[in-house]
């Protein structure tokens, strides 16, 4: 079971990242076609189903490329969704040029996306003071594993998920809101 | 973040991995007697409750599955490309660089987005693509071929390369004198008049869709794309809804906002060029349309009189200022009939001969032909009862992406043979 080497190498999520990638892309045409009505997808939902597809029946035999898997998925959707979010961005704040993404304008209304920028910015600078932390919250996170998925998928305890989990989560909500602390001990 | 430094943070960070004895333990080792680092540590702790909802995966945001399609990573493959980077996103869909295989080049990839996937307008962009194979000119990016998609393969449009500045943003880069701009535009004339020889209408141009390459060639985008999607009358008025107000509408021509498909012909593009070269001769463009209401836009363009360029730059009265005036008149009979009798009268210009833009037309006149008096007709009654049908139904797509061109697609038809323009 190799630990999750996300900067490259080969076996990498990295490197996994373009095959994930059109597996995501491809359950969403998929789902798209049978269900016409469909107008959004709920990511963590679609990870595990593309895993289902990926990993065929005997899932147990392959759990060493479950944890890339998953880890590829969480970077892959964690890209997508602040992609989108940052477009967002752009186009409320005036644009640049002439041309606009439409779709973008339409799906972007999202409040909760705008967030996701903010969120973003936070785990980059988690990623550097604390790595293993960092790629938790983006595999519980963005790839929606519970915290045994996620020791398995890294190799580690599940405790150690739990408390790593905790903390980060308090490292990111002080990050992203300081002023938030007070609030929050408001009943 | 402000009030909390970075030592604080690795030492929180740290004691994640040790039970409460040890956490004591580590804080007063790396504290020592730094009181204020072990506050901010101990405040960290105390605020160690975070509501629920916090980075709760079941409240990651949904999104449109568009999404999948909008960032390509580098690497993807799509059929016999490699994806190398974005490029940028317009009106129509992502445009990617991308390496071909067989022949080994490099290409621009335009990824069409769901919404302009319908059934119909796949079958346009076929046979429009079939023709545009053909255009074959220095100042035309070529487009290569059409791929209607499949399940694993969204539709997309394989195109020349151009990298480069658009047109304006070239001109000002590089201070060019009027001259030199107006030699310039003859250029992109030619292009437009090599295409038009072949049946094919740009209806959109605008200086996002004329780039200079690297050896100064102005080389035209997007031919023919407004055609076979009828997007210039529909994906252009929705933009303005946020406040997006610029580009495509300021240069179309009256008969484009006044939805009248059978009189579009390439004296549309005529008058798109004369709006180009207002604006790469004076810096602006001939209607201030910024954060103006779509149907008062609209009014305007048809009704009102652009100031004429000798009046904003005094420099340009004389041959230039008439030249772009018929170009730009909002009756198509009193504008250039082809886009190489504009080229004849630039050249003519810039190289000191006489234009064919008279004294009888403009003389007798100082201010412009186009300055008629105009009646509000029918027409108009229309163009205005169909900009506020599509801002209602562009409010109903904000909600519903997905189905509105069909609906805006419903609303023209019905505006059409209401107004009896059918």
């Amino acid at each position: 079971m190799a630990p999750d080497t996300p900067d490259g190498g080969p076996g990498s999520s990295r490197e996994l990242l373009p095959e994930v990638y059109d597996e995501l892309r491809k359950l969403a045409r998929a789902r798209l076609a049978r269900e016409r009505h469909e107008q959004t997808l709920q990511p963590t939902a679609l990870v595990h189903e593309a895993y289902l597809r990926v990993a065929g029946p005997d899932q147990r035999a392959r759990w060493d490329r479950r944890g890339h898997f998953f880890a590829a998925a969480a970077l892959a959707m964690r890209r997508i969704l602040v992609e989108r979010a940052r477009h967002y961005q752009r186009m409320k704040h005036g644009g640049g040029g002439q041309r606009v993404d439409l779709d973008s304008a339409i799906a972007g209304a999202d409040p909760a996306l705008t967030d996701l920028v903010a969120i973003d910015e936070a785990l980059t600078r988690l990623e550097q003071t604390d790595p293993r932390k960092a790629r938790i919250v983006a595999l519980r996170y963005f790839a929606g594993l519970s915290v045994e998925e996620t020791a398995a998928a890294l190799d580690i305890s599940p405790a150690t998920v739990k408390n790593e989990w905790k903390f980060a989560r308090a490292w990111l909500y002080r990050a992203l809101d300081p002023a938030g602390r007070e609030a929050s001990d408001q009943p | 973040m402000k009030a909390t430094t970075s030592a604080a943070d690795s030492i929180f960070l740290a004691l994640a991995d040790l039970d409460a004895d040890g956490r004591a333990a580590l804080l007063a080792e790396r504290c020592g007697d730094d009181s204020q680092l072990r506050a901010e540590v101990e405040a960290m702790l105390d605020a160690f409750d975070v509501p629920e909802a916090f980075l709760d995966p079941a409240r990651v945001p949904s999104f449109d599955p568009d999404a999948l399609d909008g960032p390509l990573q580098a690497g993807a493959r799509l059929g016999e490309f490699l994806v190398l980077h974005a490029i940028g996103s317009g009106g129509m869909g992502v445009v990617y660089a991308a390496q071909q295989d067989r022949p080994r080049r490099t290409v621009a990839i335009k990824v069409l987005h769901r919404g302009a996937r319908r059934r119909d307008v796949m079958k346009r962009f076929e046979l429009e693509a079939e023709v545009l194979g053909r255009l074959q000119h220095p100042g035309i990016a070529q487009v290569f071929a059409f791929h209607a998609g499949d399940r694993s393969t969204p539709a997309h449009l394989v195109m020349e390369l151009v990298v480069g500045p658009p047109i304006t943003e070239y001109a000002d880069a590089h201070d060019l004198p009027y001259m030199a701009r107006a030699a310039l535009a003859a250029k992109v004339c030619d292009a437009i008049q090599h295409a038009h020889e072949r049946g094919i209408v740009h209806r959109d141009l605008k200086p996002a869709n004329v780039l200079i390459a690297a050896d100064g060639q102005p080389k035209l985008l997007d031919f023919g794309i407004a055609r076979a999607t009828g997007a210039d009358l529909q994906l252009s008025t929705i933009q303005t809804l946020h406040g997006q107000l610029v580009g495509t509408l300021a240069y179309m021509s009256p008969e484009q906002l006044r939805a009248a498909p059978d009189e579009i012909d390439a004296r549309c593009d005529v008058y798109a060029l004369g709006v180009l070269m207002y604006r790469l001769l004076c810096g602006r463009l001939p209607f201030d349309l910024t954060g103006v209401p779509v149907a008062e836009a609209i009014r305007r363009v048809l009704e009102d009189a652009p100031t004429p360029l000798g009046l904003v730059d005094a420099d340009l009265r004389g041959p230039l200022e008439q030249i772009v005036g018929r170009a730009m008149a909002r009756d198509r009979a009193r504008r250039y009939q082809s886009a190489a009798d504009l080229a004849a009268d630039l050249r003519a210009f810039v190289q000191g001969g006489s234009l064919s833009v008279g004294a009888g037309d403009f003389q007798a006149h100082p201010r412009w032909s186009m300055h008629r008096r105009w009646r509000p007709g029918p027409a108009t009654a229309a163009a205005l009862a169909l900009a506020a049908l599509f801002a209602a139904l562009a409010f109903v797509e904000y909600r519903r992406a997905n189905d509105a061109a069909t609906q805006l697609d419903r609303a023209t038809h019905a505006l059409r043979e209401l107004s009896g323009q059918r």
